[in-house]
């Protein structure tokens, strides 16, 4: 079964991953649409910078179509995606970031001045935080994840999330400070 | 701490979220999806198939060698009437090529031992 690119925009998500599972290459760049402005966003709150944020979303959709024939269930392909992209952040991470590990934060930054936009000016803050309390963080304000599925997710003692999202918490609210006294938070392009 | 969200963070990130543009990002994970969806080159059954007439001609040459090769390493080096006696049977271990390798090799291990202490 075939559908056409105006058909398969209209069908439910399940039935589009089936076509994609089979090897309709259609499907899945209907699934690439759907999904890669969601994942994109997530890996640039998780990277230092777009491009490379982009690459690794890239990779992640790579290894996902690759991987297809090994999805038991339809229905749980977005967090499939999201397992698989985590874990190409944390492989770049481990091979290119020699702080990967590291949980110190730096001292002396300045705060950041309103007027950048809020989305260019939260990537910036959250480039600051060590990369496990970056994480925790992003999973939990980005994704709306509970702390125990963070925990999972990361391989992560429940306790270091927490302290780490309490932590990151904290840091971020004083690097995004000069927004909490505006009055409405407004997004530039 | 719970679950519970900085509600000030939990806006901010709200805020950030962007549509961000499809059309070239797709284009490019198609390409390459496409580009592995070929059939691949099978570089080492290639490598296999070129190497097999060169191993059969060195099969053809080399058959034999490690025949030849055990057969020279353990013949006697010294022909002598002692060699029936019982002390040539002790000796005859040495009496080669392998054993004066072997010989050969423990003086340099022990030697670099000394050395190295």
């Amino acid at each position: 079964m075939t559908l056409t690119r105006q058909a398969l925009s209209q069908s439910p998500e399940p039935l589009i991953v089936q076509l994609a599972c089979r090897g309709d290459r259609q499907a899945f760049e209907e699934l690439v649409r759907r999904h890669q402005s969601w994942l994109r966003n997530l890996l640039r709150r998780l990277s230092r910078d777009a491009a490379l944020a982009d690459d690794l979303a890239q990779q992640a959709f790579l290894q996902a179509w690759r991987r297809l024939e090994q999805l038991q269930q339809a229905t749980v392909f977005a967090g499939w995606l999201k397992r698989i992209a985590l874990n190409v952040w944390l492989q770049h991470q481990r091979r290119h970031d020699p702080l990967a590990g590291s949980t110190e934060f730096d001292t002396d930054l300045p705060t950041t001045q309103p007027g950048h936009g809020m989305a260019i000016d939260i990537d910036h803050a959250l480039a600051l935080l060590p990369p496990p309390v970056r994480l925790c963080i992003v999973l939990s304000y980005h994704e709306h994840m509970s702390h125990i599925e963070i925990a999972e997710a990361a391989g992560l003692p429940l306790g270091t999330v927490k302290s780490h999202i309490r932590r990151g918490t904290e840091r971020l609210r004083q690097l995004l400070g000069d927004y909490s006294d505006a009055p409405t938070l407004e997004v530039r392009p | 701490m719970s679950d519970e969200r900085d509600p000030f963070l939990d806006q901010a990130f709200a805020t950030a979220e962007r549509r961000l543009d499809d059309a070239a990002f797709v284009a490019d994970v198609m390409r390459q999806v496409t580009a592995r969806s070929q059939p691949a080159f099978n570089q080492p059954l290639v490598i296999c198939l070129l190497l097999a007439p060169a191993l059969w001609f060195a099969a053809q040459t080399f058959g034999d060698a490690p025949l030849r090769l055990l057969e020279s390493l353990s013949r006697p080096l010294v022909d002598s009437p002692v060699q029936d006696s019982v002390g040539g049977s002790i000796l005859a271990p040495l009496n080669n090529l392998a054993g004066l390798l072997g010989l050969g090799a423990a003086t340099v291990y022990l030697a670099y031992k000394r050395l190295s202490a």
